[in-house]
This record gives C-alpha cells, sequence and structure tokens, in this order.
C-alpha cells in the first residue's frame, strides 16, 4: 500500500487488549486521514452526552496519508475527543516528529480507550506494543518524563506523546506534546489522556512510507522547495517566528490587550519576534520535514527568570500569559509563564484566557480577595500570574475554580451574564489571542462557527485576508476579487470561509501544516493534490479534495447538533459586536470597529446549506456527502432544537 | 574531488527538520524513511538543540580501507568514495568504521550504503538543495572557508566596537 | 444573446459577496449545470471562468481579464 500504513491500532487501557484494525480503501478515500479518521471515531463511538472523562471516552491520534514523506511539511498529528471544556467535539493539532515516527511504525490511527488502574504509558516499537507502568513517571513535567522514558527504553533518538501533571489533573484544558514541547493545546485533549491514567506513547518506527510514483513526487518536491526559499511568509516566520505577529497585531488593532479591552499597545515591541530574536532566542526548531521552520528554543538570560530554557513560544502561546493579562513591561515575565503553561502542560489560550477574565472580574467588582483566597488579580500582577498557573495546573485554592475553564468557573461562582460577558468564548472554547475587530472579518466568522467549540482560529485560518495581499492575484484566482485581502471587510467573506475551511480540513487529513497552504500560500490546492497523488497513486481531484473536507466539517458540526448546539450558539463574544475598537496606539489602522457577524452568517448558512433555523446541516446536504447516517441521527432533533425547552443559548455541553 | 565541491554541515543552523533525510531516501529508494537515508539528524529536544549528520567523504576513508572486497573504495573518477552493492557481502566493516556513523545498512539488501553526492543529479546533492536553513551546503571547500574567515572576522569586529561604545 | 442584462451585471457587481449568487443565477439559466455549480464552489472563482471560456460564454481575452482584474469584469463581459 502506498501512502497509508493502512492499520488502525486500538488500545483498551481498562482490559490491556491491543488490537490492530486495517483500514479499508473506501474507508481512506472517504475520510482521508487524520482528523478525518479521528472525526470518524469520535462521531461513531463516542455518544454526546457522555462524560468526556467517563473511561468509554475515546481519545485519537490520527495521522495522514503524506506523513512522513518528502511534501513539506509532514510531521503533524491530530488529537481528537470529546471535549471536556466545551463538552462538544474537541481536537487540537500538533507538529513535531511524533506523526512521522507513528507512520514509519506501521500505523495511521491510535484510538485510546478504557482506563488503567495503575499511571501506565504505552511502548509502540513498530509491531510490537506493550503498557507499561508509569507510576515513576507521574507529576513529571513532559521534559523530565521525556529523559526519563528514553533512558529507560535505552534510545535517545524515538518521539513521544506525553502529558503534563495538568492532564493528569484533569485540567479541562489540558494539552498533549510530542517531542517535549509540541502542544496540541485546544480543547483539552491532554485531561483526557489523563482521566485514562495514560501518560504517554513513545514510538519508534523503522519502516518507511511507500511512494506509488516517486519521480512525480521528486519533481513536484523540488518544485514546492524552491518556492518557499523565497517565499515572504516563510521568511518572517522563519526569521522571528510566529512572534513576527506582534508588530503587525499592533499596527492592526489585534493584539489582546487586556482581555480584549484594547486592541494595540505602546510597548508591544517589547514581546515582538525582532526583539525575542535579539534578546532570548537560542534555536530555530523545524518540526519534520518543514521547509519554513518556525519553532523557537527560548533562553532567558536576564532578571528573575535568568536561565530558564523552554522551546517556543509561538504568538498564540506567548500572548495569552502576557499582554491578555496585562503583562508587558518586562518580556521575560512572558516568556517565563509561557514556560510554566508548557511544563505544567495546559493550553496557554485557555490559561491566559480564564486568568484575564477572572482579572476582568476582579476590576469590575464581580469578584474580591475573598473569592480568589486572597489573591490579588489586578492586571499585570506577574506575582499572581506566577502563583495562579501551578495552582490551576494543581488544582489548588482559587486553581481548582479556573480549572474548569471560563465558562464553568462563571458559573461556580454564580456570576451570571454579567460574569460570561468577559469571559470570551463561543461554545464554551476561549478565542485565542486575535480580536476578530482588526485581524479580520472572515477569522470573526470562523470564529462563531468553528467546528471544535466555536472560536478558533484554525479551522478556517482564512489568511487570504491576512497575507493574502503578498500574493498578488491568488484572491481573485479563488474569490474572483482582490478587495477581500484587506481583514476590516465583509467583501467576500463568506465565500472565503466557506473555501479555506474545506481546504484546511483536508490539509489536517493530510496532516500537514496549515502554514505551508494558508499562511504562507507556496503550496495551494492543485500542489496538495499533486503530491497527493504522487504518494498515494490515485487519482484525486480538487473537487474530491475539497469535498473531503467539506463533509467532516458537516460530521463534527452534526456532532454539535446532537448536542443541541445550533445557530443559536453560532455567535462571537459580545465584546466584539457592542464594544468599538478603542485606539491604543497613535498609527493604529482600525479605531472605532465593531464586529458586523449577522449579514455574513446569512451568507455562510447558504454557502454550507444549513437550516436557517436550526443551524443544522441540511438533511440534502448531508446526503449530498455520503452521511445518510447522519442525516437520520438529526431527523428527531431539528424540531426539538426550536422548542420552547430548549430556547436557552448554552455556554457548554453535557 | 574533480568538481571541486563537498558537502558542508553548519550545525548553528541546523534545525533539525529533516528536510535533507526525507528527501535523500526519496531521490535514492523511492520511498520515504529515516532508515533509507544517507544522511542523519541527531536532536536533542529536552535542548533545543539539532545536528545534521552526512558523509563527508574522507580523503584517508576508514570506510574504503576495511572493506575486504573492494566494493567501498574511492572512485578516481568521481573524486568520492562509493559502495558497489554488487560487490558489497554486506559485512558491516564499512559501517563500523565510520567515525561518524553515516554508513547504514540497507533493510531490504542487506548491504552498505553510503552517501553518493546524489550522482547524476543537476541540481548537486538533494540534501543541501532542500536544506531550508542553510545548514548543509555543497560548495567548494575552499569559497566556503574565505566566507567563513570573513564572517567570523566581521563579527569579531563588530563585538569589539560593541564593547568600546558599551 | 447575453447572458446577463446591464443591470443584471452591475447588481452583481455591487455585490459584497458574489459568488453563490451568481452561480445560482447561471445555474437557472441553464449555462451551468448541478455538477459544474459544485465543482466551481469547490475550486473557486477560476474554474467558473475556465468552464464559461470552454463553453465560449466569454472569450479567451475576455477570460484573462477576468482572472486579472476579477469578477467585476466577468460579469459585465457576460452582459455584452
Amino acid at each position: 500500500m502506498y501512502g497509508w500504513a493502512g492499520q488502525r491500532l486500538r488500545v483498551d487501557l481498562s482490559s490491556g487488549k491491543i488490537t490492530k484494525e486495517p483500514l479499508s480503501y473506501e474507508y481512506r478515500r472517504k475520510w482521508m486521514g487524520g482528523r478525518g479518521f479521528n472525526s470518524d471515531i469520535i462521531y461513531n463511538e463516542v455518544p454526546p452526552h457522555l462524560d468526556p472523562f467517563d473511561p468509554r471516552a475515546r481519545v485519537c491520534f490520527g495521522v495522514g496519508p503524506v506523513s512522513g514523506t518528502a511534501a513539506p511539511s509532514t510531521g503533524r498529528v491530530t488529537v481528537t475527543c470529546k471535549s471536556p471544556l466545551t463538552g462538544g467535539f474537541g481536537d487540537s493539532n500538533m507538529g513535531g516528529h511524533w506523526g512521522a515516527e507513528l507512520k514509519y511504525a506501521g500505523y495511521d490511527q491510535i484510538v485510546v480507550q478504557g482506563r488503567a488502574k495503575n499511571p501506565v504509558y504505552i511502548w509502540i516499537d513498530d509491531d510490537k506494543v506493550e503498557i507499561r507502568d508509569a507510576r515513576h513517571l507521574w507529576g513529571k513535567f513532559p521534559r523530565e518524563a521525556d529523559q526519563m522514558i528514553k533512558e529507560e527504553l535505552g534510545d535517545e533518538d524515538i518521539h513521544m506523546m506525553l502529558i503534563g501533571p495538568a492532564g493528569e489533573n484533569m485540567v479541562r484544558f489540558a494539552c498533549t506534546f510530542n517531542d517535549v514541547w509540541r502542544a496540541a493545546g485546544r480543547t483539552g485533549t491532554g485531561g483526557v489522556i489523563g482521566s485514562k491514567n495514560l501518560k504517554g506513547i513513545a514510538t519508534r518506527g523503522s519502516g518507511t512510507v511507500k511512494i506509488a510514483n516517486p519521480k512525480a513526487m521528486m519533481d513536484v518536491c523540488n518544485r514546492l522547495r524552491q518556492v518557499f526559499k523565497n517565499d515572504p511568509m516563510k521568511i518572517g516566520l522563519n526569521v522571528y517566528g510566529s512572534l513576527c505577529l506582534i508588530n503587525v497585531a499592533n499596527r492592526d488593532g489585534w493584539f489582546p490587550w487586556r482581555n480584549f479591552q484594547g486592541g494595540a499597545h505602546p510597548l508591544a515591541n517589547n514581546m515582538s519576534g525582532e526583539t525575542h530574536a535579539k534578546t532570548v532566542l537560542k534555536h530555530r526548531e523545524g518540526c519534520f520535514a518543514c521547509p519554513i521552520g518556525c519553532g523557537r528554543f527560548t533562553h532567558i538570560k536576564e532578571g528573575k527568570w535568568a536561565g530558564e530554557e523552554f522551546g517556543g513560544p509561538e504568538y498564540e502561546h506567548a500572548v495569552p500569559t502576557g499582554p491578555r493579562v496585562g503583562i508587558l513591561e518586562d518580556a521575560n515575565d512572558i516568556w517565563h509563564n509561557a514556560r510554566l503553561t508548557n511544563d505544567y502542560g495546559m493550553d496557554g489560550i485557555e490559561t491566559g484566557a480564564v486568568i484575564s477574565a477572572a482579572m476582568e472580574w476582579y476590576e469590575k467588582g464581580l469578584i474580591t480577595t475573598k473569592e480568589t483566597g486572597g489573591l490579588e488579580l489586578e492586571w499585570g500582577n506577574e506575582e499572581v500570574v506566577d502563583k495562579l498557573i501551578p495552582m490551576i495546573a494543581t488544582r489548588q485554592g482559587f486553581g481548582a475554580i479556573l480549572a474548569e475553564g471560563g465558562d464553568r468557573a462563571a458559573d461556580k461562582l454564580g456570576l451570571g451574564d454579567e460574569g460570561h460577558y468577559y469571559t470570551i468564548t463561543t461554545r464554551g472554547m476561549s478565542l485565542p489571542g486575535d480580536d476578530p475587530r482588526g485581524l479580520g472579518f472572515g477569522y470573526g466568522l470562523s470564529f462563531a462557527m468553528g467546528t471544535r467549540g466555536g472560536c478558533d482560529h484554525l479551522r478556517s485560518l482564512c489568511c487570504l485576508e491576512l497575507s493574502g495581499a503578498l500574493y498578488p492575484g491568488l484572491n481573485t484566482k479563488i474569490l474572483g476579487d482582490e478587495r477581500p485581502n484587506k481583514p476590516v471587510t465583509t467583501v467576500g467573506k463568506p465565500y472565503m470561509v466557506y473555501y479555506e475551511e474545506n481546504q484546511k480540513t483536508t490539509t489536517d487529513c493530510l496532516q500537514v501544516c496549515c502554514f505551508t497552504t494558508h499562511w504562507s500560500y507556496a503550496v495551494l490546492t492543485p500542489d496538495q493534490v499533486e503530491y497527493l497523488n504522487a504518494v498515494t497513486g490515485l487519482e484525486f481531484t480538487e473537487e474530491e479534495f475539497q469535498e473531503i473536507g467539506e463533509r467532516i466539517i458537516n460530521l463534527e458540526r452534526a456532532y454539535w447538533a446532537r448536542l443541541m448546539s445550533g445557530a443559536r450558539e453560532d455567535v462571537v463574544p459580545e465584546r466584539f459586536t457592542k464594544e468599538p475598537m478603542p485606539q491604543g496606539v497613535d498609527y493604529q489602522t482600525n479605531v472605532g470597529v465593531v464586529f458586523p457577524l449577522s449579514e455574513m452568517l446569512k451568507k455562510y448558512y447558504k454557502y454550507r446549506d444549513y437550516e436557517p433555523g436550526t443551524g443544522f446541516p441540511s438533511e440534502r446536504k448531508l446526503k449530498q456527502l455520503g452521511l445518510d447516517y447522519v442525516a437520520k441521527d438529526l431527523a428527531p432533533l431539528r424540531s426539538k432544537y426550536l422548542s420552547e425547552s430548549e430556547k436557552k443559548k448554552k455556554k457548554y455541553y453535557y | 574531488m574533480s568538481n571541486g565541491k563537498a558537502l558542508m554541515y553548519n550545525q548553528e543552523k541546523c534545525t533539525g527538520c529533516r528536510s535533507c533525510v526525507v528527501g535523500c531516501s526519496l531521490y535514492h529508494d523511492g520511498e520515504c524513511g529515516k532508515v533509507t537515508s544517507r544522511v542523519a539528524v541527531v536532536r536533542n529536544e529536552r535542548f533545543g538543540e539539532s545536528f545534521v549528520v552526512g558523509c563527508d567523504m574522507c580523503t584517508d576513508a576508514p570506510c574504503a580501507a576495511v572493506c575486504p572486497t573492494g566494493a567501498c573504495a574511492m572512485d578516481t573518477t568521481a573524486g568520492i568514495t562509493k559502495i558497489n552493492a554488487e560487490k558489497c557481502i554486506g559485512c558491516k566493516e564499512c559501517a563500523m568504521a565510520c567515525p561518524f556513523g553515516v554508513i547504514n545498512m540497507h533493510y531490504k539488501t542487506g548491504k552498505a550504503f553510503k552517501c553518493d553526492l546524489c550522482e547524476g543529479r543537476d541540481a548537486g546533492p538533494v540534501c543541501a538543495d532542500w536544506c531550508p536553513s542553510g545548514a548543509i551546503t555543497y560548495a567548494s571547500p575552499n569559497i566556503a572557508l574565505k566566507a567563513k574567515r570573513r564572517t567570523k572576522l566581521m563579527e569579531r569586529l563588530e563585538a569589539a566596537k560593541a564593547g568600546e561604545e558599551g | 444573446m447575453s447572458i446577463l442584462t446591464k443591470a443584471q451585471a452591475k447588481n452583481f457587481a455591487e455585490m459584497d459577496d458574489f459568488m453563490l449568487e451568481l452561480c445560482d443565477f447561471l445555474k437557472s439559466k441553464g449555462v451551468i449545470d448541478a455538477k459544474i455549480h459544485r465543482s466551481i464552489l469547490l475550486k473557486g472563482f477560476s474554474r467558473l471562468v475556465d468552464y464559461l471560456q470552454e463553453k465560449k460564454a466569454i472569450s479567451a481575452k475576455e477570460a484573462k481579464e477576468a482572472m486579472e482584474k476579477g469578477y467585476t469584469s466577468l460579469v459585465y463581459a457576460l452582459a455584452k
């Protein structure tokens, strides 16, 4: 078999049973790989109303047909589960080298279910799979566990997935790592892995990926790798990492200052990629087969945290526990906080988001030191943030409340609608550090529509509006118009989001990095189809490629529909639709902007063929995509969603 | 070296991405994997360190010296040490003798294989061609060393100047 | 006979997001069928232009211009 390994590994930690299932041609052609395989398993095997921490819940790790090949950036892995943060469909995607290793070991997907009696880790040595004791690893940071496992197995060159202490403690936004620092951050996958008493999966793969047409593959890869050498986005990302966005974000007013109270700040350059590279950058890191190399490794040289080292940070990892909580004066504090969320194994975005929401509750007088256990949650108080991060990870004191995520914490504290106003979430998941009033209206629309618990920048990654202007003619080629390459406009955005979501989804199934296909547009859809066909020897068309993405989006959307989540929940936080963007710096370009969702949303529904009332995928669309069984599942729910008893908008599920 | 060029590895620049590895295995074997690559990457993820290790084409090559059948020998036309698979008996002596560990045994044939500078590839060795960070270059050592001499000198001068100003 | 009237072309040219409506319109006029309609939405504007040129609804020159200047140029070409 070419491309795919053709095999799913299933591990039941309750019984210790390990099985390998072949993946049929029809199955692979329908779901492609990675995210598609995972979404299919979650839809079919995890009932919508099951507790995400129930042993019967699944957590899936998927790689795709081109994983481990010479196509650009083929090391990614999607981790999927029922999200403990939102209660809905959840997945997250990470770089590194583990994905390729998994493929070389001979697997397209791992599905873990059950719960081990004691902490364990899984050791995959090609065909040989064993469950090993991990009691001595429990409580360790990923970097410590990585070292211990490598020493134990006597091989420093293996790659592994790990969780940190937050995952073990089932923090609802704990994340999953591989290669120590590459995180699948969002939706709380680490907590589900922790709930299974699983510390990690160490892997050694000594196989290869067979290529159907090596000459064609060599040709397309030669061409694409030349394109990358002069690609404008590649250069920025390589030299400054994703922190190259800081100064852009500040100019265009999407820099998340104090829980999005502002969108720009005069001190933003303190934490820019330019400053980072000059002051604390130790090394540039590349994920598997990556022509970009946006990864950073940071070594803090001065101040209170001098000597600390860690992999990262990325833009989205650095801003939440930095400017979002009002810390910007000393960038070393920001790097230190990023190091903490990494070591404890928590989603940096959600951690910063819940702390910043709590700071705003504190500012507005909704909570006092009485609720916080004496912590003075003032904006920019690094001492408190430094204390709170480990408290959340270990569920101590006020940290235990925040470990539940923003919306659950607001309910536990009885803060009512005003409390929820400041959580900046959709479907229970916090927005990343991007303000749609400046980042772009396409992004805003995809924040409302994302299928992994709403708000997310990686669902459509509609960079046609962000970096599209760097590729003249590209917007016209796809959207028929260059005007959508401006972020703050609604022109062409519904179609942009529809197109980009489909394409991003299939990209996630191939498990190649979206920075090669969306941020940078060095690799376009026809190029992806070309290397996919060279690898697999099949004849995918561009339509089929895009349709697979559309099928998966509809399946994930249907997962939410089964939870009674639809049109009412397709919102962005009111801060963005009600509060005009204030001025933060004099060169800011978006002062006074509010985000206009409703017109774009209507149009987007039409592209998707979602029912206007419920927002559920229409029966017609589901059947067109070969999802008749999903249409059957949704049939009785359509009128129920519109009934009186369901009318209240939900914040999180199950 | 007939064309005067050699593969040179700059560890400071290596991001550890293994673009070289997948390119090498695809070019030579028509499949992608670490086990069939002639160039290797060593990573220490915990410390953010990555190193690329490839054949240095030793002039006085230990691999050729130990080969009992003459399979591993200096090709005087190309000016590089190559392994003739037909003569190779798979004894692993060359792999053991290589000071860098960049001769490997092929999982299909059981014979030794090593870097051949992608003989016949117009754009030169694929590892250098695809390396996104400039860690692997294929150039004349003399020219490369001249450039290094200049860069290092400028760095020292700049550091000294900054010291005076500071 | 032109596919669009001048007024219709102007209406499309002024739209915020034209793709679906233009495709729906072309389908209702029998210029494209359901399969092509779907293919265009999945692949984007260039597919629409290619198809219209293939069907000789627009000339090679007009197709080239549409790819350079965008859809307003296309809709006016369809109104010629």
